[in-house]
C-alpha cells in the first residue's frame, strides 16, 4: 500500500457515508422488516397444510431446525442479503465514471486496486453492520417463540449468510466496473442474484439440480438450515463461498486497472 | 404538444437497454420458474395447485403473480426514472427545460413516452413469458394469463407514478430507483404476509400492489381499481405540481 493512503481512515469514512445515506436507511428498514415478519409469522407460515408448510416439510422436516431453515434459505433473510448487498456497491465504479469524478480521484496518491480494495471493503463493512445490527437484535426477538433455536446455529448461518453477501458484493463490483450506467448496473446485479437463487430453491426437485446447486455460493451458505453444525464444515464452507468471491474480485480489478479512462 | 418528440422518446425508451433487459428478464424469469414447477415433487405441487386460487390462470400464473412480479417491479421502475432522473443523470435536464416548452407540456409528454413504452415492452414480454410457460407446462391458460396481465397495467402505472415523484425531489437516478423499488416491495410484501397470515382473505383495497393478487383470485375490483387510479392520478399531479414549481 501506498504511505500516502490512510487506507483505514478512508474506508471507515466511506462506510459511515455509506451507512448514513438513503440506500443505507432502505437496507436498515428492509432488513428490520424481515426479521420483524420472520418473527410474528413464523407460526402462520410454518403450518402443514400451507405452501410453506410444505416446503418446510420437504426441505427439512426435522422441528429444530424447520426455522433456521423457513428464516435464512426459505426467502427472507436470503432475500435481504441478495437485495441490500449491492445497494452499497452497484455504482462504485460506473456512479464515479458517470460524475467523471474517477480522474480527479485517481489524481490523488492511490493505485486503481486501492480505489477498488476501498470500495469493497467500505462497502462489506457498512453491509456487514447492519446485516448484523439488525440479526443480532433480531435473536433476541424470535428465541422466545422458537426455543429451540440455539445461538451457536443462528450465528453460524448468520455468518455464511454474511460471507453470501460478500460474494454478492464482488460480483456487483464487477458489473459496476463493465458498465456505465448505475441503472443499468442495478438491473444486471440484481436479477442475476436472482435468478442465481434459483438452483439452490429447487435443489430438492431432482438429482440434477442438487447437482446444479452445489456450484453456486447459495448451497454453502445455506447448508447449516439443514444440517448438524461441525466445526470442520463450517470453516470449509466459508473458505469455499470466498473462493467463489475472488475470482469476480480479481477480475473487476483486472479490468479496472486495464480501462482507459 | 410536440409528436415527433414523443415518437423520438418512446423510440428511444424502446430500443435502450432496459427494454431489452425487461424482456429477456421476463422470458428468463418464465423458463425457470415454470420448470421449477413442472418438476416439482408431488408433495409440493399438490400445495401449489391448493394454494392457487380458483379464478387463477393455473399454478405458473400464482407463482408468477406471488413471486416473480416482486422482483420485475425493478422493471416497472427503470421505466418511472426516465421522465426526469435520466436526463438529470446525463446532466441535459436543464438543456432540456431550456426549450421553448412549459414544464407541464414537458412533463405530459415525456410521462406519454414513458408510459407508452413501458406498456409496449410489458405486453411484449408478458407474451414471451407465457409463451414459455405455456410451452413448458401445458395447463397453462395462456389467453386467461395474458388477459391478467393487461389487467394489472393499473397497479403497475402507480408503481411508475410513484418513482416519478420521488424522482422531484431526489433527482438522482440511483436514490430514485432504489426509493421507488423499496417501497414497492414494502407495499408488495406487506399485502403477502397478510394474505400468508390471514389464506383466503381479501388484501385491502388501500393497498394498491395487491391488486394483482384481485385480479388473479377473481375478487372484486372496482373498488380496489378505483383506490389504485386515484393515487397514481395523484401522485402524478402532486409530482408534477412540485417539479413545476422546482428550482431546477
Amino acid at each position: 500500500m501506498d504511505s500516502k493512503v490512510n487506507f483505514p481512515v478512508i474506508v471507515w469514512k466511506r462506510t459511515m457515508n455509506l451507512i448514513f445515506s438513503i440506500r443505507g436507511l432502505i437496507a436498515l428498514l428492509m432488513s428490520i422488516y424481515m426479521v420483524i415478519a420472520g418473527a410474528y409469522l413464523i407460526d402462520v407460515l410454518m403450518e402443514s397444510s400451507t405452501v410453506y408448510g410444505e416446503l418446510i416439510t420437504l426441505f427439512n422436516n426435522r422441528p429444530d431446525m424447520q426455522f433456521q431453515w423457513f428464516f435464512f434459505d426459505g426467502a427472507l433473510m436470503k432475500l435481504v442479503t441478495i437485495f441490500t448487498a449491492p445497494l452499497f456497491i452497484f455504482d462504485a465504479v460506473s456512479g464515479d465514471k458517470k460524475g467523471e469524478r474517477i480522474g480527479i480521484l485517481l489524481s490523488r496518491p492511490i493505485t486503481r486496486t486501492q480505489y477498488m480494495l476501498i470500495n469493497l471493503v467500505s462497502a462489506t463493512l457498512a453491509f456487514g453492520i447492519l446485516f448484523f445490527g439488525t440479526l443480532i437484535p433480531g435473536y433476541f426477538a424470535i428465541q422466545p417463540q422458537v426455543p429451540e433455536l440455539t445461538a451457536g446455529a443462528y450465528l453460524a448461518t448468520c455468518s455464511l449468510m454474511f460471507l453470501l453477501g460478500f460474494f454478492v458484493l464482488c460480483v456487483a463490483l464487477l458489473i459496476s466496473t463493465i458498465s456505465k450506467s448505475n441503472l443499468i448496473s442495478f438491473i444486471i446485479a440484481f436479477g442475476m442474484f436472482s435468478f442465481l437463487m434459483l438452483p439452490n430453491a429447487v435443489k430438492y426437485n431432482s438429482d440434477a439440480f442438487m447437482s446444479l446447486s452445489k456450484i453456486t455460493p447459495h448451497y454453502y451458505a445455506s447448508y447449516f438450515t439443514t444440517h448438524d453444525i461441525t466445526a470442520g464444515y463450517f470453516v470449509g464452507y466459508a473458505v469455499i463461498i470466498v473462493l467463489f468471491a475472488l475470482p469476480f474480485l480479481a477480475l473487476a480489478i483486472m479490468k479496472f486497472r486495464n480501462e482507459d479512462l | 404538444m410536440n409528436l415527433q418528440l414523443i415518437i423520438l422518446d418512446t423510440k428511444s425508451m424502446l430500443l435502450s437497454k432496459r427494454a431489452i433487459y425487461s424482456i429477456i428478464f421476463l422470458a428468463i424469469f418464465a423458463l425457470a420458474f415454470a420448470a421449477m414447477v413442472e418438476f416439482s415433487p408431488e408433495g409440493l405441487r399438490t400445495a401449489l395447485e391448493s394454494a392457487a386460487p380458483e379464478g387463477s390462470a393455473g399454478v405458473f400464473e400464482y407463482i408468477w403473480f406471488e413471486d416473480v412480479l416482486k422482483l420485475l417491479l425493478l422493471m416497472v421502475v427503470s421505466f418511472g426514472a426516465f421522465m426526469i432522473s435520466d436526463l438529470e443523470d446525463d446532466g441535459t435536464l436543464d438543456i432540456n427545460l431550456a426549450r421553448p416548452e412549459s414544464r407541464a407540456n414537458f412533463l405530459v409528454r415525456r410521462t406519454i413516452s414513458a408510459v407508452l413504452s413501458f406498456i409496449i415492452v410489458f405486453i411484449a414480454g408478458s407474451l414471451v413469458a407465457g409463451i414459455i410457460a405455456w410451452a413448458i407446462m401445458g395447463d397453462l391458460d395462456l389467453l386467461l394469463f395474458i388477459a391478467h396481465q393487461l389487467m394489472i397495467v393499473p397497479m403497475l402505472l402507480f408503481v411508475l407514478a410513484l418513482t416519478f415523484f420521488f424522482s422531484v425531489p431526489l433527482r438522482n437516478i440511483t436514490y430514485t430507483v432504489l426509493a421507488g423499488f423499496a417501497s414497492s416491495l414494502f407495499l408488495s410484501f406487506t399485502y403477502s404476509f397478510g394474505l400468508m397470515a390471514n389464506p383466503g382473505s381479501e388484501p385491502s383495497i388501500f393497498n394498491p400492489l395487491a391488486l394483482g393478487y384481485r385480479v388473479m383470485a377473481g375478487q372484486p375490483l372496482a373498488e380496489a381499481l378505483v383506490v389504485v387510479l386515484a393515487a397514481t392520478v395523484v401522485l402524478f399531479l402532486v409530482g408534477a405540481a412540485w417539479f413545476v414549481k422546482k428550482d431546477v
